[in-house]
């Protein structure tokens, strides 16, 4: 069970929903992964999070094309949508604004973030999740 | 299925204090906000697929996005456009190109990798889909890739699927009864073993990987095996003895489980272990030098070597 690795694939996907479709198709099946056992892995590893919900995912390829893969924490700004009840972040967030999140929010979500963050510490996770809400107009209020 | 596009986003990686892959996430956000069916990011660390595709630079990820043919692609990169300048402060660092690609079933398309790989002179490995007619005295091993490691297509499994058929064997055979395979994986290589050795009773196959053993269990339905046990164990937990021991695992686990895989095997027994890099086969050999063991076999495959001991 020498496992040498050929390849790695980074793909971001919707809980519980994932398909053969592009992009997973092409991505994997370039690397004769089978596809639809790896469609059927995550859909059961992320049955308990909300469906649809997009979890980053890193796939690792062997030298014999069996695979394995981690699934990773929902983007800090899909978390923060989900938070602020929001559809979708603004197109002009300098100017406006679709929503807000509590400072206890943020702070919820950078422990929450912390483990796939490069931050040293929570303070700098919530410093890089203030960013993302500024990016996506969302306004922090205490 | 349709042709769809795949449209490449080119972003910078963050600076501090946000997180390097800021940008990515934000635009990927925006991209399943806006339809598309899928987003694969590519970076310096997906460096292996270099030779599939032309590496991203070192400062920069690439997001290929899926996207419906029925789209209307001009409007969806206009509006794109309008919200990377937005969100990249250096907005000629992000680089937006498209293309249509072809429909073609993904689902199916992995599978040309996978075709039936005779392997010594009697073990044809194949999956389930293709279609092989035995020659001879050929026997047919039913491996699906799937997430278990073996499946034939790496030296290491190729070299223990070989070594099981070696001219050393071939009057011992019919002397083994009880067979353990540690590090089952897809378990590839107790099928063989039950399909070679004709009087075998009894075939322990263990790991401690939970999927490999589904994926082990899903094998040994589609062969028809009747012999072998697969189990969540690890070597030291068995108390029992086998005629024949087989481990094909990395070199420094196998150094790790020596005196288990020692006392494991019957005195008259066999012991054969793959995965040993061939550069590291002096050192391993000299881990593995016991007066209760003999090396009655060597052999080697690319970059990988595997050890048939006697149990003396």
């Amino acid at each position: 069970m020498a496992k040498k690795i050929t390849g790695m694939v980074k793909l971001q996907l919707p809980a519980q929903s994932a398909t053969p479709q592009p992009p997973v198709g092409p991505a994997l099946g370039q690397h004769g992964v089978n596809i639809m056992a790896f469609v059927k892995a995550f859909n059961a590893e992320t049955q308990n999070l909300e469906k649809g919900l997009i979890i980053p995912t890193v796939i690792t390829i062997y030298a014999d094309r069996s695979f394995t893969f981690v699934t990773k924490t929902p983007p800090a700004s899909v978390l923060l949508k989900k938070a602020a009840g929001i559809k979708s972040g603004s197109g002009e967030p300098n100017k406006v604004k679709v929503g807000s999140v509590t400072m206890k929010q943020v702070r919820e979500i950078a422990e929450f973030k912390m483990p796939d963050l490069n931050a040293a510490n929570v303070e700098t996770a919530i410093n890089s999740i203030l960013g993302t809400a500024r990016s996506m107009g969302i306004k922090v209020v205490d | 299925m349709e042709d769809f596009f795949e449209i490449y986003i080119d972003l910078p990686k963050a600076k501090e204090p946000l997180d390097s892959d800021f940008y990515s996430q934000m635009a990927g956000m925006y991209l399943w906000d806006n339809g598309v069916s899928g987003v694969e990011e590519r970076d310096q660390e997906t460096f292996m697929n270099w030779g599939i595709y032309e590496a991203p630079k070192a400062d920069e990820i690439r997001l290929i996005a899926s996207l419906d043919i029925s789209n209307n692609i001009d409007s969806f990169l206009e509006d794109l456009k309008a919200y990377i300048s937005e969100l990249v402060d250096d907005y000629y660092a992000a680089k937006i190109t498209y293309k249509v690609s072809d429909g073609k079933s993904w689902q199916d398309e992995w599978k040309k990798h996978f075709k039936p790989i005779k392997i010594g002179s009697q073990v044809i490995v194949k999956p389930e889909w293709e279609e092989y007619t035995p020659i001879n005295d050929e026997i047919i091993v039913l491996i699906n890739p799937d997430m278990a490691f073996g499946t034939g297509h790496h030296e290491t499994t190729a070299l223990a699927i070989e070594t099981l058929q070696s001219d050393i064997l071939v009057n011992f055979k019919s002397e083994v009864k009880d067979f353990i395979d540690i590090g089952t994986g897809s378990g590839i290589l107790a099928i063989t073993a039950e399909k070679l050795f004709e009087n075998i009773n009894r075939i322990d196959a263990i790991d401690i990987d939970h999927k490999a053993l589904k994926i082990a269990g899903e094998h040994l339905l589609l062969n028809q095996t009747t012999k072998i046990n697969i189990r969540f164990e690890t070597a030291p937990e068995i108390d029992d003895c086998y005629d024949f021991v087989v481990a094909n695992i990395i070199s420094s686990v196998l150094i790790e489980l020596k005196s288990d895989i020692l006392r494991l095997c019957k005195k008259g027994g066999w012991i054969l272990l793959s995965g040993v890099q061939k550069k590291e086969i002096s050192v391993f050999k000299e881990h593995f030098l016991s007066n209760e063991i003999l090396l009655v076999d060597e052999k080697d495959r690319g970059d990988w070597s595997s050890l048939l001991y006697k149990r003396l």
